[in-house]
């Protein structure tokens, strides 16, 4: 594949994320924190944050299946899931954990089990989605090209 | 005369007039010479005699009036001469012995009798005076004594002249005679003056007899009245115990019924309308039948006129209560009338008595067969207790109503306070309802500008090319739209604040005409920008919500005219001007720190209908004067530049001279001036920024303190892009790392809980002076004021929000080095 085509179908990819909402203007900041000095960045962010939150989805499984649902606890790890999707820009995680909080406020388990479930599903979505991404990348990068930056 | 005798004898005892008598008796049927009594008569043989007598008289004590004579003419026979006791018998008492001694015999004993009798006075007198306790005349009491004991004597004596006596007695009777006479002259002497007395002290108590008798009335009287008084007194208190109506009515007729012993009382009450007398309670009956009475009868109208109780007929039908039995004469009746007082009396002026109110009839009936009548102080004692009843009455409907004021007012307050529970729940709910969607409107409206204007600097055709202007036209508008509603929204509630910072007026004003330049040109329509020498050149202000009021008007001027000039002019206010202000609240125009800033933009478009101008300024009020129909006509515009121009303390107004005259808009706002005047930031973020920050922000040190390993990687990145050194370490750990080396310490703020607040004070605590503190940046989840503002209570110097971009961090940390 040429490169070219690579690379448009890169930005094609790219915009799309961005208007499908699974990724913000947050993403497009990391990056550009990738420069010289930098330069596999936004790879191990992106990693880190897999990495991060498969944890916190486990915690929150284990957590809710307990008999007394520690409240607390769920709603701290929501806490840090929110933050950290939304550090990275992960817009529609971030989204998906806000009724998750508030239904932790609510005690109400049933609820924050489907969030649960709705936050895992989204999660996956846009886990799918960077790798793609990365992957996209990572060909380019091997084929001598550049990545476009995306405005 | 034996009988007298004998009854004497039995009934005295030992006394020396028995003994006398008993030898004056023996005297008399036993004559003897003075000698043979002296000789003969010897106590010895006289008591031997009297004890036989004794003896005898009381054996035969029943039968004595028969037995002595016989023992009378025993004695007789013995001492017959020539008996036992043998006289010499006296010639000369001998012979006349047969003849005269019948006479004789009875002047000797009434004699004695005399004697007797004026002996016995004095003593039952003085017996008598002893024992009373009061007796005035006692020196007359002697007298009157000694007046009858010498008369006594003298008859006494007496006694002796009717045998043989001796010269000493003669002279003793003498003596006797002349005492008694003396005595009796003076003592009916005295008389004469004593009886008169006597008999005025009989006068005397006749009359106070009567004044006795009067009196007795008078305390009866009193005492009924006084009873009288008691049973008010005690009604009164009992009317007043209590403030229940039907308490007070029904102890008012029991303690009535009681006192005047009624057969019945009873009240009539007036009706709602006023048309009649309704039956209202009895004192016997039960349960009152509902009778009513047409309150225009003539006997009621007579009750009604005065305070007084009235007699009325037992006939007429007030009284007629109960089936009045046909043989009995029924009581006489009264009626007094009660009157009802009402709380509306009470506030005018006058005494209750002027204005005109409503009257109950209160009727009391007495006992039918008694024959009774009503006496005054009855009646005196009814209008009391009326008016007592009316009071006590009126108190409990005064009461009854003011409750239910109270009862009232609780549910309002109720009410009131649900209601505004719902309205606070709503409010919350749109505020999180906004909080939430504030974000999630943009986002897309963002996404849906920046790529349509991507789009438009592709390759298009002509027609895509104007698909696309659609798009972003229509987009730029909802956007606007969106904007313009949340901030009314915040405006409205006014959780808006204003910023305030030092910007360029002058600037201002030419980057609004710039703007606005292009389109006006566009329209052929000609823009003057006039700005007067007084006006500073930096002011202190809301630098983007001005420039948002002057773009909205402006761009409405040149929006709405279709040819002709845009004029804009801007004044500092003078006190001459304040005429043109339509409110005017100016206190002072120009002090040092303040100034008044007066624009006006004139157009020469279409115009507006007097009537309309208050309807501009109106959310969404449908513009009829617009003739084009692709200039958007519903908008926020003008709504939202009143509510920022009133935040500014200032006013905005419109003037027309009417339809197709064009129009003007005017309005002052108060902006600050700087104190010093030295180089603010300019309007709008340059790119040449990142070189110059990236120079001084080299090399500083930074020490990063987050929980979340993820952010804290990621800040840490941007740090680095920025060019600081950064030191990460977790809460627990950054109080032992933070030290005076590092110049900025960033701490994630947005954790549930207070720890990134505690960890701030604490940093602030370590380090007792200022210089050698490292600057606090705290992360906030929200950049709202309320939490800016706790965090500088606390003590952060500086709050940046997330989500965090480069540029927000390069521009916090220079801020945060410039101080």
């Amino acid at each position: 594949m040429e490169v070219s085509e690579m690379q448009r179908q890169f930005a094609d990819f790219s915009s799309s994320l961005f208007r499908e909402g699974y990724l913000d203007a947050q993403f497009t900041q990391l990056q550009q924190l990738q420069d010289e000095t930098n330069p596999d960045f936004v790879v191990e962010v992106v990693s880190l944050f897999f990495d991060d939150s498969q944890r916190l989805l486990n915690d929150l499984t284990h957590a809710l299946e307990q008999e007394n649902v520690d409240f607390q606890k769920v709603d701290a790890h929501v806490h840090q899931l929110k933050g950290s999707s939304s550090s990275i820009g992960a817009h529609r995680v971030t989204s998906a954990c806000i009724p998750f909080r508030h239904f932790c406020e609510m005690r109400n388990t049933e609820a924050c089990r489907a969030c649960l479930q709705q936050v895992k599903q989204e999660y996956f979505l846009v886990k799918n989605k960077l790798q793609t991404l990365l992957r996209m990348e990572q060909q380019i990068l091997a084929a001598g090209g550049s990545i476009p930056l995306i405005a | 005369m034996i009988d007298t005798l004998l009854k004497l004898y039995s009934s005295t005892t030992h006394t020396i007039v028995t003994h006398h008598f008993f030898l004056h008796q023996l005297k008399l049927t036993v004559p003897f010479t003075s000698k043979e009594r002296k000789n003969e008569f010897t106590y010895k043989g006289f008591y031997s005699l009297v004890g036989d007598c004794f003896v005898n008289g009381l054996r035969a004590k029943g039968c004595l009036r028969s037995g002595f004579p016989p023992l009378l003419r025993h004695l007789q026979e013995k001492i017959k001469p020539g008996g036992r006791f043998g006289m010499e018998s006296c010639n000369c008492i001998e012979q006349h012995w047969q003849t005269d001694d019948l006479l004789i015999k009875y002047r000797y004993i009434s004699d004695f009798f005399i004697a007797l009798a004026y002996f016995s006075i004095p003593l039952e007198l003085v017996y008598f005076v002893k024992k009373s306790s009061v007796f005035p005349y006692k020196w007359v009491l002697v007298q009157f004594g000694a007046f009858i004991v010498l008369c006594g004597a003298t008859h006494l004596i007496n006694l002796w002249m009717f045998t043989v006596h001796s010269r000493t007695v003669e002279i003793v009777q003498a003596i006797a005679k002349v005492l008694t006479a003396l005595v009796s002259c003076v003592t009916a002497l005295m008389l004469v003056h004593i009886i008169p007395d006597l008999l005025s002290v009989k006068t005397r108590e006749l009359f106070l007899k009567n004044k006795a008798e009067e009196l007795d009335r008078e305390m009866g009287f009193i005492r009924t009245q006084e009873e009288t008084g008691r049973h008010v007194r005690m009604l009164t208190r009992e009317i007043r115990s209590t403030l229940d109506r039907h308490t007070i009515l029904r102890t008012t007729f029991i303690e009535l019924g009681r006192t005047l012993a009624l057969e019945e009382c009873a009240l009539w009450m007036p009706t709602h309308s006023g048309l009649e007398l309704q039956l209202a309670y009895t004192f016997r009956q039960q349960n009152p039948v509902g009778y009513t009475v047409p309150i225009q009868l003539p006997v009621i109208s007579q009750v009604f006129n005065t305070n007084r109780a009235v007699r009325i007929s037992p006939n007429c039908p007030v009284a007629r209560i109960r089936p009045v039995a046909g043989r009995y004469m029924p009581g006489e009746v009264v009626a007094v009338r009660v009157p009802l007082l009402h709380l509306s009396n009470f506030h005018n002026d006058d005494w209750p008595e002027l204005s005109t109110k409503r009257y109950a009839v209160m009727v009391l009936m007495l006992p039918s067969d008694s024959a009774r009548q009503w006496h005054v102080h009855e009646l005196e004692l009814v209008e009391v207790v009326a008016d007592q009843v009316a009071v006590a009455l009126s108190h409990a409907a005064i009461l009854e109503e003011s409750m239910r004021a109270q009862e009232q007012l609780i549910q309002q307050n109720i009410a009131l306070d649900l209601a505004r529970q719902e309205a606070e729940t709503a409010i919350r709910a749109r505020n999180d309802f906004l909080a939430v969607m504030n974000h999630e409107m943009r986002t897309p409206m963002h996404g849906i500008i920046a790529l349509s204007s991507l789009l438009q600097e592709t390759e298009l055709t002509p027609e895509q090319r104007l698909m696309v202007e659609t798009v972003l036209k229509s987009s730029n508008l909802l956007a606007t739209l969106i904007n313009d509603v949340l901030d009314l929204s915040r405006l409205e509630d006014g959780s808006l604040r204003l910023d305030s910072g030092t910007f360029n007026l002058h600037a201002l004003f030419r980057e609004v005409f710039n703007l606005v330049k292009p389109i006006a040109s566009v329209k052929k329509l000609t823009l003057t920008l006039d700005l007067a020498q007084d006006i500073p050149e930096f002011a202190v202000g809301d630098e983007k919500r001005l420039m948002q009021i002057l773009l909205n008007i402006v761009g409405n001027a040149v929006k709405f005219s279709k040819a002709g000039s845009v004029s804009i002019k801007a004044v500092v206010a003078k006190s001459a001007s304040s005429r043109d202000f339509p409110a005017s609240e100016l206190i002072s125009l120009k002090t040092d720190d303040l100034f008044y800033l007066q624009v006006q933009v004139k157009d020469s478009g279409p115009g507006v209908n007097l009537h309309d101008i208050p309807k501009l300024f109106t959310k969404f009020s449908d513009s009829k004067y617009l003739t084009s129909k692709d200039s958007p006509g519903a908008g926020l515009g003008l709504a939202i530049c009143k509510r920022f121009v009133t935040l500014m303390e200032g006013h905005i107004w419109i003037e027309s001279q009417g339809v197709g005259k064009g129009c003007t808009v005017m309005f002052m706002v108060k902006l600050g001036l700087p104190k010093q005047s030295h180089q603010t930031k300019p309007l709008l973020d340059t790119k040449l920024q990142p070189k110059l920050a990236q120079t001084s922000l080299s090399g500083l040190k930074v020490l990063l303190v987050d929980e979340n390993g993820f952010t804290r990687t990621i800040t840490k990145g941007l740090l680095l892009h920025l060019g600081c050194k950064v030191t990460t370490c977790s809460l627990d750990k950054c109080l032992w790392i933070v030290s005076s080396d590092y110049k900025v310490a960033v701490l994630d703020l947005c954790m549930p809980g207070v720890e990134g607040y505690d960890i701030a004070v604490q940093i602030r605590r370590k380090f007792m002076r200022q210089h050698e503190r490292p600057l606090l940046l705290g992360v906030i989840a929200n950049g709202d004021q309320i939490t800016r503002e706790s965090c500088i209570r606390i003590g952060v110097d500086s709050c940046i929000p997330k989500p965090i971009s480069v540029d927000n961090m390069r521009t916090a940390l220079l801020e945060l080095l410039e101080r």
